[in-house]
């Protein structure tokens, strides 16, 4: 169980004020999406939350720990910001147990579970990642970060460049992944996918959140 | 998690540095260097030794004169490979796995990494690799030139009847050894290249901070290092000691007798300008 406690996160970039008194709380088991227009701020917060950058003002702690001060990155955390990045020479696969040997939590047989669970057969990941389509890297980058199991789960604009089973794969991921007790935030520009899969919607606009909507249960 | 994640990741970094085409090819362009000294100087050695024989040397063999310590590529000065690898060095250092940093930080392949691990770790991991692999490519062509000209001229220990004919100036840099004990003079050499070689490619790592251009990442150390060489016209006559790399980096005082002293300050400077920038601005900077 993992709480995201942000309180009036203010950043600043070159004098711009890019994400502008956010507060809110991101409880684990729940799907939280982020919604606007280009440039309002959403992949600016996820970074926040993932701790590449630091806010100018305010506090935000992953379970009671101040992000940049007690800890440098949550602690377990799996993210997909903007496009896909791996290495060129390497295979799907290689590129995943590369990264995965970093913290040495799964084997070779939870790498292939995923990869087949966002559609990329063992023939496909094998090949080398130079050679994949705009589909398959962003299948790639979609296991990347879930293949851990982590406790936050980030994810920019999952169904970007993907196909209609590849959106349909997204949506039993997402679900799957709250099921299993993750921490899930979307950014996503596809109205219908993040009305369908998210708990909770933030609007923002100008770094500045404006109205929140929560999805009622359906009977 | 920040105690054991620093080993695979030096493990990935290592691998990613050592196992590229930039590193093989840039490998094999040394080594072609290297090779071309070889060749030269094995080529000269004979000639001159069967000029020897038809001239005569008034019956002395002159044996110490011709010893593989003053025709390796790093005590030699005359062949076209020597000028080349020498000239040349601080880019090729640069160019196996120098612009590592820069690329991954543009792709986005760094934030995968970091979160995973630690911003210290990373940058770490990276300055040792990059530190690596600029020296590992330097250091190889220069042992295996030292094996392939040992295979035709005998390690002969110089003696200090024939000074002219090493150029290993009396009060330069570890001459004593030179003259003593010349394989160790020689493993020193190496080691120094490996060294400098190593924080040629860091510093290419540390310019990543400053500029969003891959080639001038790549070049930009080259000539920081070509205005030091050429700096020396004004700065180095003053004191009469060398303080080019260029010149330093192998064992044949060119113009001015080496000082452990000067090579040791510029080593420590650029160790620390390097690390102090990668580890400073690497974990305090935003990750966009």
């Amino acid at each position: 169980m993992t709480t995201i406690y942000m309180d009036g996160v203010y950043k600043k970039l070159k004098g711009l004020t890019v994400i502008n008194n956010i507060s809110m709380t991101l409880t684990s088991g729940q799907v939280t999406g982020f919604r606007g227009v280009n440039g309002s701020g959403k992949t600016m917060l996820m970074r926040l939350i993932a701790g590449l950058i630091l806010p100018t003002k305010g506090t935000i702690k992953i379970d009671e720990k101040v992000l940049g001060k007690e800890i440098t990155f949550p602690e377990s955390i799996g993210i997909l910001l903007e496009n896909p990045a791996f290495l060129d020479s390497y295979s799907g696969f290689d590129n995943l147990k590369m990264l995965a040997s970093i913290r040495n939590k799964i084997g070779d047989d939870q790498i292939n579970h995923t990869l087949e669970a966002v559609g990329l057969d063992h023939e496909s990941s094998r090949k080398k990642y130079k050679k994949y389509s705009l589909g398959m890297k962003q299948r790639l980058g979609i296991a990347g970060s879930i293949m851990e199991q982590p406790d936050i789960v980030i994810l920019d604009e999952p169904t970007n460049s993907l196909d209609t089973d590849g959106v349909e794969r997204v949506k039993q991921i997402v679900q799957q992944e709250k099921e299993r007790g993750a921490n899930v935030i979307i950014a996503c520009h596809d109205t219908d996918i993040l009305d369908q899969l998210a708990d909770k919607i933030y609007y923002l606009e100008n770094g500045a959140m404006v109205q929140s909507t929560r999805r009622v249960p359906q009977a | 998690m920040m105690t054991n994640t620093l080993t695979p990741l030096l493990k990935i970094e290592l691998s990613k540095a050592i196992k590229n085409k930039y590193f093989i090819t840039t490998l094999i362009v040394a080594l072609i260097f290297a090779l071309l000294s070889a060749w030269y100087i094995i080529d000269l050695h004979f000639y001159t030794q069967s000029m020897m024989k038809i001239h005569g040397t008034n019956g002395n063999p002159m044996t110490p004169a011709f010893s593989l310590f003053n025709h390796w590529i790093g005590g030699e000065a005359t062949s076209l490979g020597f000028t080349l690898f020498f000239t040349l060095l601080p880019l090729m250092a640069v160019l196996p796995y120098g612009w590592s940093y820069f690329i991954e930080n543009k792709t986005g392949y760094l934030k995968t990494v970091v979160t995973r691990s630690s911003k210290w770790y990373y940058f770490l991991a990276k300055y040792i690799a990059t530190f690596t692999a600029g020296g590992l490519v330097i250091f190889l062509p220069l042992v295996i030139n030292l094996i392939v000209v040992a295979c035709f001229i005998p390690a002969v220990t110089p003696s200090t009847m024939y000074t002219l004919y090493y150029s290993v100036a009396h009060v330069s840099m570890w001459s004593y050894l030179f003259y003593t004990y010349p394989l160790v003079f020689v493993i020193l050499y190496l080691i120094l290249n490996f060294i400098f070689g190593g924080l040629f490619a860091t510093m290419s790592l540390a310019i990543s901070f400053f500029f969003k251009n891959r080639i001038a990442i790549i070049l930009i150390p080259f000539f920081l290092i070509l205005i030091l060489h050429y700096s020396r016209t004004f700065l180095a006559y003053k004191y009469y000691r060398e303080i080019s790399p260029l010149n330093y980096l192998h064992s044949v005082s060119i113009e001015n007798p080496v000082s452990s002293w000067i090579v040791l300050t510029q080593g420590l400077l650029f160790f620390i300008l390097t690390f102090g920038i990668t580890m400073r601005l690497g974990v305090k900077r935003d990750i966009l």
